[in-house]
């Protein structure tokens, strides 16, 4: 079943139930007084309707979803851990008592197993807590799986894992709707572009920070893949590709700044500095701006993350030497006031203008 | 179509082991990187960890230092050396971005060449009685040209690794600072560091009792308990090729020497 028609379904459930409750206080207050043919019709076709959602799409997913409360899906986390944490154990255990095809064999099926464990509680429409938490004991046991693999035949460790990984948890958070494991892929895939340059100049891939100027493409694409796949895609979807692109970009600019080699001709390394976080202000300010603009508060949040960071390192490189530290604490908490007040205002802004 | 990712997902699963298996199997097809049979001082049995039957060989390796200090870097690794290697070295030690310059750079991958038991390990014995024997002498970013250096396959293996650049502006014995800065080259590890070791042959090692001492450069408490034969192969991967048990360890486990091919006397 397509996803977003699930969460379609969802959300009408959801609709249905909150309208029945106010027209039932309404009728209550007397407000509204429907005569008793057009409550009867009217129950009549929203009981029809939920009855073709459950036939259809398994309603009571959602109404197993409100039930499962917090508390239930802290302990189904707990438990889940535990019960990995108990499997690697007992492997470890028996692990070298088994011939090296047994270990082989394993390390296949395991993973495929709680693949298709996951795959399997999807398609009972189980609720996608549970899916998300099935699909991700999923890419953790693939990661183990693939270092184990690595240590039984001795092989070097390679940026190839990382193409592995990120392939798998894209496809699984694309087969079941699931934003932190698209979030975790796309990660994966943008170190694995970093990886693999740094691997074909001849530098340890591993230490991948350290070059972090090479993350910058990969995240760029991700932040503008969302324009080339306008309307096709799921909405949020776009949201995890930009809030990736976004962070894994700024991240690198401000590693590049702070750490990166900065030898770059005659030019001083601390004006290049200055330069990369101004850059990375004034980057962050325009995501900021996006964000508001498609009224996604992760990117906003984001964004004023960034901004606050890099305009903290740029002030402390500017001031600390020279001004006295209580006038440098001052001017950082009144520059943050200023900052929340104008967040403030973009915030309210275009609420007034669609009030009007 | 969640049916096609999944089996997506699965054949990212499949793939990614059969190309494992695939690179093992190439591996093992020649023993291009060499042969080498080293005993306890040089292969250590990994602490065990939380009840583990793994059985895992640490390489025990060491150079010999331009200095008499163990962290003194390595004495054939110079400046040409390094740019031989592939680092940048072009940017003066004096100039003011230098500093960050060389910090900044990543460790390099290249192939080193394992000595054992040879010219390195006499011209250390006077200070390194028990001690390992394995010594890396050199390293190339080609291992062709590195095993036209060394072509002895019985005393000289190859096997990847990497050499990290250090920039130094102040002694590290006396903490005094150097006159002019300076960069020097050290070996940042081995690559696999360790080795696992496969049935049957772990089952001679499992029984024997481990250290939990983290520190390698200890010499074992008594003479060598094993020997153990690696050889690198093609993709200059390690793997395990026999297990022979010691002296008194021999003795006291009384069983048959493990190998896929007889061991040279």
């Amino acid at each position: 079943m397509d996803d977003d028609a699930r969460d379609m379904m969802r959300r009408r459930i959801d609709r249905i139930g909150l309208f029945r409750e106010e027209l039932a206080e309404l009728e209550r207050e007397r407000a509204l007084i429907l005569a008793p043919e057009q409550r009867s019709h009217l129950d009549r076709h929203l009981d029809r309707l939920l009855s073709d959602f459950r036939k259809t799409y398994g309603v009571d997913s959602a109404e197993k979803a409100r039930r499962a409360s917090w508390g239930m899906k802290i302990t189904a986390l707990l438990g889940g851990s535990a019960l990995i944490a108990a499997a690697v154990l007992f492997l470890h255990r028996i692990w070298g008592h088994l011939p090296m095809a047994i270990q082989v064999g394993m390390l296949t099926i395991i993973p495929l197993g709680v693949l298709a464990t996951a795959a399997l509680a999807f398609a009972r429409q189980a609720d996608r807590y549970y899916v998300g938490l099935l699909s991700l004991a999923a890419g953790a046991v693939f990661v183990i799986e693939i270092n184990a693999l690595g240590s039984v035949l001795n092989l070097g460790d390679s940026p190839g894992a990382l193409l592995g990984w990120g392939l798998f948890g894209v496809l699984v958070a694309y087969a079941h709707g699931l934003r932190l494991l698209l979030g975790a892929g796309l990660g994966l895939l943008c170190i694995y572009t970093a990886a693999l340059t740094m691997s074909l100049q001849g530098y340890n891939w591993s230490e991948f920070p350290m070059k972090s100027q090479m993350l910058i493409p990969g995240a760029v694409v991700l932040y503008v893949i969302p324009w080339w796949t306008r309307r096709k895609g799921n909405r949020d979807f776009d949201s995890v590709y930009r809030l990736c692109g976004a962070a894994i970009g700024l991240w690198a600019l401000l590693m590049v700044s702070t750490l990166g080699d900065l030898c770059c001709g005659k030019i001083r390394p601390n004006v290049i500095a200055a330069v990369y976080q101004v850059l990375g202000i004034g980057l962050s300010a325009g995501v900021v701006c996006h964000g508001l603009q498609l009224s996604q508060r992760g990117l906003v949040n984001l964004g004023a993350g960034g901004f606050i960071i890099f305009l903290f390192v740029r002030l402390h490189a500017w001031w600390w030497q020279w001004m006295p530290k209580y006038l440098f604490f001052l001017m950082i908490a009144l520059i943050a006031i200023g900052l929340l007040l104008v967040l403030r205002r973009l915030q309210t802004g275009p609420e007034k203008g669609a009030r009007r | 179509m969640n049916r096609l990712l999944i089996m997506a997902a699965a054949a990212v699963i499949l793939v990614s082991n059969g190309w494992g298996l695939w690179q093992a199997r190439r591996n093992r097809q020649e023993p291009a990187g060499g042969r080498l049979e080293m005993t306890e001082r040089e292969l250590r049995l990994a602490p065990v960890v939380m009840e583990s039957t793994v059985t895992l060989l640490r390489l025990n390796w060491r150079v010999l230092t331009s200095g008499k200090e163990e962290w003194d870097p390595p004495v054939w690794i110079d400046a040409a050396k390094l740019a031989d290697l592939g680092f940048d070295c072009a940017v003066p030690v004096d100039s003011p971005g230098a500093r960050r310059h060389y910090s900044s750079m990543p460790a390099r991958r290249v192939f080193l060449a394992l000595e054992y038991n040879g010219e390195s390990a006499q011209k250390a014995s006077h200070q390194t009685a028990g001690k390992t024997r394995l010594f890396v002498v050199d390293a190339d970013q080609d291992a062709n040209r590195l095993r036209a250096r060394y072509p002895d396959r019985e005393h000289y293996a190859i096997c990847p690794g990497a050499v990290r650049i250090v920039f130094r502006h102040r002694d590290s014995s006396n903490d005094s600072a150097h006159d002019t800065p300076r960069i020097e080259g050290r070996i940042d590890s081995l690559r696999p560091s360790e080795i696992f070791v496969p049935l049957p042959y772990s089952k001679i090692l499992r029984e024997l009792p481990r250290s939990d001492s983290e520190n390698h450069d200890e010499p074992p408490a008594a003479q060598p308990r094993y020997a153990v034969r690696i050889c690198w192969g093609a993709n200059y991967q390690p793997w395990v090729e026999g297990v022979r048990l010691l002296g008194a360890a021999k003795a006291n486990q009384d069983k048959p020497d493990l190998e896929s091919e007889p061991l040279k006397p």
